[in-house]
């Protein structure tokens, strides 16, 4: 039996986490959450929300990140604190904390496997855990793959990147009443009925294929040993778009790079052009790397995160259970390019759930790693995990 | 080394080392008469002329670049100019091309010395020994994927040692479920021969039983048949004895004196009584042989009452005991032998007069039963001594009486409500008794009602007219 309080709030700071954790408190019939998941926009003073947040709600454990825009199956946009309380008699909750990720990601994933309790634990059949990552640190997906071989591949993962409204400066996570940046907070879901989780882009290749010849960090330095800006303008002429050097956003929302892998596209978001032309992109891109200039129809970005949501719910339903509630993680490009149409997004996933509440947030990233999958850091991919009744 | 002195083989060696290409790739250019000069291999898997490793990645206007080699590339030579990093302007380029897949870029002369030629005709080797560091590279990433794959594989066969590790607890907490789960198998299987073998004994028991019972049967046949026809046997000469002693006391054959004639009353009672006796008997055996036959129609009960009054009264009369009938007219019509269902009326009642001491009170009510809409009850009450409630299903036994005293007085053979009861049955209809000791008793007969019903046997009918019926008679 699993009970949901969802909530939202354009209040701000101490009195936004007094507002939510009421409605928490009212939801769950005065029942404290097992855990508390919050999305708070940057334009909280985050002690002061998480503070009044924890300790209104009485969660036992609570978990976040800040957001570059909050949603709900009620509510969407910017500016929002939104949480999601879980409340479950036949599942386990347990959250940690990894810092210094930028500095040595082995570490920092050896440390929260060792602190998982499903690791030793044969009491429960599923092991699931959300991840939210400072995004702005780097090295996102080396923590998951590192996470993915420390805790043997017995864990699916799901979660994003941190953000900030889309400013792009400093990016946090929150465990209990505490943020931190250059860190990782994993909430542990340990649990006898299978908790969904779904991942789609509707992004295809629009160029063909090229190398990724020089990089430095997160910036693609050149394509085809052609500086990287030139392989876009290239691109924006063959495809009749136009491309600004000195406001290339606009282009970027539609025109992002998509990694090949053995496991289809990676995607990565540019997000700047440098004086040497290089592209700067919200995660790494690997020397050596084939890549594509990819787009996607205005259509396909719905479908995608319905179809997210279709695989996540099959995974709770196949087995006869009821899916209750949902999370939603999807890129803050997204949002950007496709404006009020995210809403069109958001409506999707939400006839997809059945009547099931979710509640989410636009990230700098996603992560999602199921089975059969190795690697699990994306941008511009729908994210959808199902919690059963 | 000194312009024009190069050899084929060191312009190979100094190109194929990475370490110094850049510097090789200079220094051969200046034997050349060139600045500068770089090496373009195309990619396989993304179809570009890309320069080698070694050589700059990123080109300035890297536009110019590519359509200057892809030119050369198709046409053997190209001359033109071309940008490169921290040099302020163009520098004239010539790029040499070997075949569609290797070109050479010399920069910064439009006239290159007879050293180029060389390094042209070399041009094959330098491709070849590029494309196997490529390789080599190619085999190096590969190698080093495989190294990241064998540390995850190692960490995953470490996952993999405690996945098994609790898998083989679970199977083992399995395999003891599963051997209780036999133990449990067997005992239920020991418990099902046991229960066969008991059903096994049960049908024979039954078999046997049935036997049995075919047996009894046959023989109270055989006994039903051998009263009735002793009985019949009997009657003859009883007949006759009675005919003689009515003769004898109507002195037809002489006179009879006082003491004579109170020797052939007590003669004649003895007869009467041995006779009824026998008649019950035969009653009873020709019921139980099956030999009875009932001439069923509708029978109106009051009708039935009427005939049977006149036997009924003088017993009344005699010991001062008050009689009451319901209203006649309201009595209801029976589907019934008339004849029969007059002879357990008067059992009935007999027995009620019987057992009713004097002064004491005998009623009749009748009516249709609430809980079977075609069922008419009659029922016989009394103020009599009553029956003990451990008695009360032996009464309706052949040859049991309650008080044996009734029968050394011969006034009763035991036989009446056995065979009323018998007759009733075979009316399809019953009788029951409950009595209180010392509180009287209740004899219910119940018969099927008549088919079709008159308008005034819609009430039931009791002696104080109410119209009211017990749910229990």
């Amino acid at each position: 039996m699993t009970d949901v309080a969802i909530a939202s709030t354009a209040l701000k700071d101490g009195a936004a986490g007094e507002e939510l954790a009421a409605r928490v408190r009212s939801e769950l019939h005065g029942a404290a959450p097992d855990a508390l998941i919050v999305f708070a926009s940057s334009q909280n003073d985050y002690k002061s929300l998480l503070t009044a947040l924890k300790a209104g709600s009485g969660a036992r454990t609570l978990v976040g990140c800040s957001s570059a825009g909050e949603f709900t199956g009620e509510t969407a946009g910017t500016g929002l604190t939104t949480v999601i309380a879980l409340r479950a008699s036949d599942m386990r909750f347990n959250a940690t904390i990894a810092k210094g990720m930028s500095q040595d990601r082995e570490k920092a994933a050896a440390h929260l496997a060792r602190n998982f309790e499903g690791m030793e634990s044969t009491d429960f059949r599923y092991r699931t855990a959300l991840i939210l990552v400072d995004a702005l640190a780097g090295h996102a997906e080396d923590l998951v793959d590192r996470l993915t071989v420390a805790t043997g591949g017995m864990y699916r993962f799901f979660g994003g990147g941190a953000g900030d409204d889309a400013k792009f400066e400093r990016t946090h996570v929150f465990m209990n009443a505490e943020m931190h940046s250059d860190a990782a907070v994993v909430l542990e879901v340990l649990s006898n009925k299978p908790i969904g989780i779904g991942a789609r882009h509707g992004w295809t290749p629009a160029s063909g294929p090229m190398r990724v010849t020089e990089t430095d960090q997160a910036s693609v330095l050149s394509l085809n040993v052609v500086p990287a800006v030139e392989a876009f303008e290239d691109h924006a002429a063959a495809t009749n778009q136009s491309f600004d050097r000195n406001n290339p956003l606009p282009f970027f929302l539609h025109n992002i790079v998509g990694v090949q892998t053995d496991e289809g596209h990676k995607l990565r978001v540019p997000l700047g052009v440098g004086a040497n032309g290089g592209i700067a992109c919200a995660a790494e891109v690997p020397t050596g790397a084939t890549a594509h200039i990819m787009s996607i129809k205005p259509a396909d970005a719905a479908d995608a995160a319905a179809s997210a949501t279709r695989d996540a719910m099959e995974q709770v339903e196949r087995s006869g259970h009821t899916p209750k509630a949902a999370l939603f993680f999807d890129c803050v490009a997204t949002r950007l390019r496709l404006g009020q149409d995210f809403n069109n997004e958001l409506d999707a996933v939400s006839a997809e759930l059945k009547g099931a509440q979710f509640a989410g947030f636009n990230s700098y990233g996603q992560i999602v790693r199921s089975e059969g999958q190795f690697s699990g850091f994306h941008n511009c991919t729908a994210v959808v995990c199902v919690f059963p009744d | 080394m000194q312009p024009g002195t190069i050899g084929n083989i060191e312009i190979v060696a100094r190109l194929a080392n990475q370490a110094i290409r850049r510097d090789a790739a200079q220094e051969i250019a200046k034997a050349c008469g060139a600045e500068d000069l770089v090496v373009f291999l195309r990619d396989p898997e993304v179809g570009a002329l890309l320069s080698a490793p070694g050589f700059p990645q990123t080109l300035p206007d890297g536009r110019l670049w590519r359509a200057f080699v892809e030119v050369a590339a198709s046409e053997g030579e190209h001359r033109g100019e071309l940008p490169l990093h921290g040099v302020g302007s163009n520098l004239p380029a010539i790029g040499y091309a070997s075949g569609a897949n290797a070109v050479v870029v010399m920069l910064g002369t439009t006239a290159p010395n007879e050293n180029v030629e060389l390094l042209r005709s070399m041009m094959p080797l330098i491709e070849t020994t590029l494309r196997a560091e490529q390789t080599t590279a190619l085999a190096d990433a590969q190698a080093r994927l495989a190294r990241d794959a064998s540390a995850r594989a190692a960490t995953l066969v470490q996952a993999l040692d405690r996945t098994r590790r609790q898998l083989e607890n679970t199977l083992e907490i399995a395999r003891l479920a599963r051997v209780e789960v036999e133990a449990a198998n067997t005992q239920l299987q020991g418990q099902a021969l046991e229960l066969e073998a008991q059903t096994e004994e049960l049908q024979s028991a039954n078999t046997s039983l049935e036997e049995a019972r075919a047996v009894a049967d046959s023989a109270n046949h055989a006994k039903s048949e051998f009263l009735a026809t002793m009985s019949h046997e009997l009657r003859t000469p009883l007949n006759a004895i009675g005919g003689y002693v009515e003769l004898l006391s109507m002195g037809i054959h002489g006179a009879v004196n006082d003491t004579q004639q109170h020797a052939l009353g007590r003669i004649d009672r003895s007869q009467r009584h041995l006779l009824g006796l026998i008649n019950n008997v035969l009653n009873l055996s020709r019921i139980e042989a099956g030999r009875v036959d009932y001439d069923i129609s509708d029978v109106m009960l009051a009708t039935a009452f009427a005939n049977i009054a006149p036997m009924i009264e003088p017993q009344l009369a005699a010991k001062g005991i008050a009689y009451e009938l319901c209203d006649v007219d309201r009595l209801p019509r029976v589907s019934a032998d008339a004849e029969k269902l007059q002879q357990i009326l008067l059992n009935l009642l007999s027995n009620a007069v019987k057992f009713t001491d004097t002064g004491g009170r005998v009623w009749v009510e009748a009516g249709r039963t609430i809980e079977k809409p075609g069922q008419v009850f009659v029922r016989v009450s009394d103020t009599g001594r009553g029956v003990p409630a451990d008695k009360l299903e032996s009464i309706f036994e052949p040859f049991t009486q309650v008080d044996a005293s009734h029968s050394r007085t011969g006034e009763g053979t035991g036989l009446g409500l056995a065979i009323s009861r018998d007759l009733a049955r075979g009316m399809g209809g019953d009788i029951r008794a409950r009595s209180v000791l010392g509180g009287g008793s209740v004899f219910t007969l119940t018969l099927l009602g008549a088919v079709r019903l008159a308008r005034n046997e819609l009430e039931v009918a009791g002696p104080g007219g109410d119209g009211s019926e017990s749910p229990e008679p």
